[in-house]
């Protein structure tokens, strides 16, 4: 019972987009920078 | 700059290198990271962009158009410059899988170019894991 909620939990993090989806880093190579 | 950066919604460090001015904005967990409003942060500096580029987890689908993009939440979603690695994303549209990728959001034109600068769509550099 519990692995099976454990594994619905697991199942439903890599399914709803909104708990992996987003920006990690931005890189910029900038010019004129003192 | 550093201290500008540092200040968006979002942002969780700043690394400067001022050798080959490279800046790495890292993001909160909170993903409230907008590179448009970094972009436009780092002009406002006094600062000339000379290539930006994003590293981050999303889906791929269509817009209204048809036309592919990259969703990484709700408000943000990067239209994808249509090329080889575009193409080879294709079959996920609309799938809601996973994919993490490297792409390139700017990339200064030419000098004699007076274009404004501005996001342009995202080329995909690097296909980290689908």
């Amino acid at each position: 019972m519990r692995r099976n909620l454990l594994l619905a939990a697991a199942l439903a993090a890599l399914t709803v987009p909104a708990l992996w989806a987003k920006i990690d880093r931005v890189d910029l190579r900038v010019e004129g920078m003192t | 700059m550093q201290q500008h950066l540092g200040r968006l919604d979002g942002v969780s460090k700043v690394d400067v290198s001022l050798l080959g001015g490279k800046v790495a904005i890292l993001a909160k967990p909170d993903g409230k990271l907008d590179p448009k409003k970094i972009f436009k942060a780092t002009f406002d500096s006094g600062v000339t962009v000379a290539e930006m580029t994003i590293t981050a987890a999303g889906f791929i689908e269509r817009d209204a158009a048809q036309q592919l993009q990259f969703r990484v939440d709700g408000d943000q979603a990067f239209p994808l410059k249509v090329d080889a690695r575009a193409q080879e994303l294709e079959p996920l549209a609309g799938t809601g899988r996973a994919v993490t990728l490297r792409g390139r959001l700017y990339a200064k034109a030419p000098k004699n170019n007076k274009q404004r600068p501005e996001v342009q769509p995202l080329e995909v550099l690097e296909i980290i894991r689908k």
